[in-house]
C-alpha cells in the first residue's frame, strides 16, 4: 500500500525523524475554519502521484486569505486526474541544500539497501551519483557501518552524526512498519547537522498486514479512488484463509475488453498480448492458486458487470493443478447471471479441462451466448487475435 | 542429467497435514520422487497416506538421515520459522511454496541460507520438475508426462502457471525438457535466473535454455551481465512480460508481487535491450521460444 504524505510524514514523526510543522486540511468546508499562523506557508495537495511541483500541486500562500484562497484552487479540480483528497499545509522553511535517503530492497543484494544523494528532489532518479549500502537482514543496523559509509560519501562532521541517526530512524521505520520502501526526497538540510523531512513517501508491504493495525483508508493505486467495483473486489480475498487460492486483483482500465486472467505471469503477457493486436483492456484481472468456485464467480461476475464491455477474454495457460472444471463453474455461474451479448473467448486447459469446457458451452447454450473455447491446441496470445476479430465483425 | 532433483532426492514436506502439503506429497509420489517423511508441529506420530509424520525437523532426522529436500507447505506466518528450522537442520535443498511471506521475513530467511550454505528456491515457487526423475511440487498436474517429456532445454520461470504453459509449447515442438524450475514471484528469491542459468550451465545434458521472465528487479539485467562475462555460454531464449505496465504509476506491483513498476528501472525494454546486447535472444510472443530454442539445440 502506498501512503499518502501527510500520513508517511506521520509515520516519520513517530520514528523521530523531524519534519516541518504542518496542519492537515481533509476537506474543502475545512478551509474556513483552520488554525494556522505561520507564514509563508506551503500547500500540497495529497495524491499518489509524483511531481506535483511541475503540475501545480504545490502553492505559497503569504497569509490566511491567501491560505483559504490558494486551498480552494487545489481542492477545486483533480490533480492529474487524481481526487484531490487532502491538502497538507506547512511552515516554508529556508534551505541550504537537498539530499535525499531512502531504504528499500535490492533484489541484487536480497536485502535492504539505504541509498543516499546529495541531490534530492525531483530528479533524483536520473542522478547517478546515488550511494548505496546494504544493511545486512539479520545484523541489522550496525552503526559503525553506517558511518563508515556516509564517510565515504564525503559526509563529516555534524552532518555525519545526524544522517546515522536519521538512518537508523529511517531503517527501524522501515522494518518495524514492513515497509518495502521508505523514502526521504527531498532531506532538507536548513543547517549544520540539522535536517527536515520535506517530503515522505513509503509503501507497505501488503503481505506483512496480518501483524499490524493499519487504519488507513482504502485507495487504489491507480492514483483515484477505488471504483465501486474495485472495491467490491477487495473483499474476496480477506477472511481467515485470505491466502487460498487468490480472486481479489481487479484494476480498471478505461477500454472495452473485459479479461479475466488466470496466473500472475499469464495475466501480464496477456495484457501485452492484447495491446500487440489493438485491443484495449475494459480491466486487469488475475485469479491463481485454486480459488473456490465461490470466489472466481464473485470476481467474474464483476468482471463481466462492467458497462459498455465490447468483448470478454476468459485466459489463462495449461493449468498445473487448478481444477479447471471448478473454476469454469464459477465463471459460467457468473455467465448465467450476466448474461453478457458480446462475443466470449476462452482459452484454458488443464485437469478437468472436459468438464470446465462442457460447463462453459452448456451455460452458452441456455443463455445463448457468443462463446469459443480453445484449449491447449491453440496458444493464449493468439486467440487475442481470435477475440478483435469476432469483435470487429 | 538435471539440476536440483533426481533419483536421490528423499523428501521431506512440511506442512505435510494441510490441504497443499498433502496434494504434494501425493503429487511427488506419482512422479518418482521418494517422500520419506512429513512435518506439522502437534501432529506427530500420525500419518498422511503411510507418510510418516513428526513434530520436528530434528524429529524426522532421527529415523531419516537420507533427508536431502524439503517443500514448505505452511500458511505465510509461520513460513519464516519452518524455512529457519529447514536451515538449521541443514537441509541442502529448500523450496519453499508458500505464498504472500512478508518481503522482511524472505530477505533474513534468504540471508540465513546463505550463510549456512544451503539454497532456496523460492518463496511462492510451485516447485521444480525434472522430467521422468522427480518433482518437487505439482508442475504438470496430474499428467506430467503429457509436457514434460526428457530432453536437453531447461525451463526457468517466474510464473508457475507460464512455466507449464511454455514447457507445453515445448512439447508441441517435440522438445523435451532437462529441468523445469519455478524461481517463483516474489521481489525477493533465493534462486534468481543466474543461480539457476549456472547449474544448468555445469549440467553436461541440458543444452540450451528458455526463460519466462517479467516486469520488475534486476534479475534479467544479472544474466544480461553474466552472459557478457561468459558465465553461460549456452543458447539462451527469452520471454519477457509486462510491457504494459509501462503505463502504470510507479510503485505498484502487477500480477506477481516482484513485477514491481519503478521509475527508471526494471521496465521490460530495459531488460530486452540489456539481454538482447549480450547475445540472448529475445522473443516477442511467449510461443515463440519453442520455435527458436529447436533451431539451436
Amino acid at each position: 500500500m502506498i501512503l499518502y504524505e501527510h500520513e508517511g510524514k506521520n509515520l516519520f514523526r513517530s520514528y523521530g525523524i523531524k519534519t516541518p510543522q504542518s496542519v492537515l486540511v481533509s476537506a474543502r468546508e475545512e478551509l474556513a475554519h483552520i488554525v494556522w499562523d505561520i507564514f509563508p506557508c506551503v500547500l500540497k495537495v495529497q495524491v499518489l502521484k509524483g511531481k506535483r511541483g511541475l503540475h501545480s500541486g504545490i502553492f505559497f500562500a503569504e497569509n490566511t486569505e491567501d491560505l483559504s484562497q490558494k486551498g480552494e484552487m487545489l481542492f477545486a479540480q483533480p490533480f492529474q486526474g487524481e481526487q484531490v483528497c487532502a491538502i497538507l499545509v506547512e511552515e516554508k522553511i529556508s534551505i541550504l541544500a537537498e539530499w535525499y535517503l531512502s531504504m528499500t530492497y535490492s533484489t541484487r543484494y536480497f536485502s535492504p539497501v539505504l541509498l543516499f544523494s546529495f541531490s534530492g528532489g525531483n530528479h533524483v532518479e536520473e542522478q547517478r551519483d546515488i550511494f548505496e549500502t546494504v544493511i545486512h537482514p539479520v545484523r541489522g543496523f550496525e552503526e559503525f557501518r553506517i558511518r563508515n559509509f556516509f564517510l565515504k560519501c564525503g559526509v563529516r562532521g555534524k552532518d555525519l552524526l545526524a544522517l546515522v541517526s536519521l538512518s537508523r530512524s529511517l531503517y527501524t521505520l522501515f522494518s518495524e512498519e514492513d515497509a518495502r520502501l521508505a523514502e526521504i526526497n527531498p532531506l532538507v538540510r536548513l543547517s549544520e547537522g540539522e535536517f527536515r523531512a520535506l517530503d515522505a513517501k513509503v509503501i507497505l508491504d501488503d503481505d506483512s498486514e496480518y501483524r499490524h493495525t493499519w487504519h488507513y483508508p482504502s485507495r487504489t493505486v491507480m492514483g483515484r479512488a477505488p471504483t465501486p467495483r474495485e472495491q467490491a473486489v477487495r473483499v474476496i480475498d480477506t477472511g481467515e484463509f485470505y491466502y487460498r487460492g487468490t480472486a481479489g486483483k481487479y484494476i480498471e482500465f478505461d477500454g472495452n475488453i473485459a479479461c479475466l486472467f488466470s496466473g500472475g505471469g499469464a495475466s501480464i503477457s496477456m495484457m501485452d498480448a492484447l495491446e500487440a493486436v489493438g485491443g484495449r483492456a475494459a480491466n486487469y484481472t488475475e485469479y491463481s492458486g485454486n480459488p473456490p468456485r465461490e470466489k472466481v464467480y464473485e470476481l467474474a461476475k464483476i468482471v463481466f458487470s462492467k458497462p459498455n464491455v465490447k468483448g470478454i477474454w476468459i485466459v489463462g495457460g495449461v493449468a498445473n493443478f487448478t481444477h479447471i472444471g471448478e473454476t469454469m463453474a464459477g465463471i459460467a455461474d457468473a455467465l448465467r447471471d450476466v448474461a453478457p451479448s458480446v462475443p466470449i473467448v476462452v482459452r484454458r486447459a488443464g485437469p478437468f479441462e472436459e468438464e470446465g469446457r462442457s460447463r462453459m458451452e452448456q451455460t452458452a447454450r441456455e443463455k445463448n451466448l457468443n462463446l469459443s473455447w480453445y484449449g491447449r491446441e491453440v496458444s493464449m496470445t493468439d486467440t487475442a487475435k481470435i477475440l478483435m476479430d469476432k469483435i470487429s465483425i | 542429467m538435471s539440476i536440483l532433483i533426481d533419483e536421490s532426492t528423499r523428501l521431506l514436506i512440511q506442512g505435510i497435514t494441510g490441504k497443499e502439503g498433502r496434494r504434494a506429497s501425493i503429487a511427488a509420489r506419482a512422479y518418482h520422487t521418494i517422500v520419506v517423511a512429513g512435518v506439522t508441529p502437534g501432529k506427530g506420530s500420525q500419518n498422511i497416506d503411510g507418510i510418516p509424520v513428526y513434530d520436528s525437523i530434528e524429529h524426522a532426522f532421527k529415523y531419516h538421515p537420507d533427508i536431502n529436500a524439503t517443500a514448505i507447505y505452511v500458511p505465510p506466518f509461520a513460513a519464516a520459522d519452518a524455512i529457519r528450522e529447514a536451515i538449521a537442520a541443514g537441509i541442502p535443498l529448500i523450496n519453499v511454496m508458500t505464498e504472500r511471506i512478508p518481503i522482511r521475513d524472505t530477505a533474513e530467511c534468504l540471508a540465513l541460507a546463505h550463510r549456512h550454505k544451503v539454497r532456496i528456491v523460492g518463496p511462492a515457487s510451485l516447485g521444480i520438475i525434472s522430467s521422468g526423475k522427480g518433482r518437487i511440487g505439482v508442475a504438470g498436474g496430474d499428467d506430467p508426462d503429457a509436457i514434460y517429456a526428457l530432453g536437453t532445454v531447461g525451463v526457468i520461470s517466474r510464473s508457475g502457471g507460464m512455466m507449464n504453459e511454455v514447457s507445453w509449447q515445448l512439447r508441441r515442438k517435440g522438445i523435451g525438457i532437462s529441468t523445469a524450475i519455478h524461481v517463483g514471484g516474489d521481489l525477493l528469491i533465493g534462486t534468481p535466473y543466474a543461480d539457476a542459468l549456472k547449474l544448468f550451465e555445469a549440467d553436461p545434458d541440458t543444452k540450451g535454455v528458455v526463460l519466462f521472465g517479467e516486469v520488475g528487479g534486476e534479475y534479467e539485467c544479472v544474466v544480461a551481465e553474466m552472459l557478457l562475462k561468459k558465465q553461460f555460454t549456452k543458447p539462451l531464449v527469452v520471454f519477457i512480460g509486462g510491457k504494459f505496465a509501462q503505463q502504470l504509476p510507479e510503485g505498484m506491483t502487477i500480477g506477481h508481487a516482484g513485477a514491481l513498476i519503478e521509475k527508471g528501472k526494471g521496465s521490460v525494454q530495459e531488460k530486452e535491450t540489456a539481454l538482447r546486447a549480450s547475445g540472448a535472444t529475445v522473443v516477442d510472443r511467449y510461443e515463440d521460444m519453442a520455435i527458436v530454442i529447436k533451431d539451436v539445440v
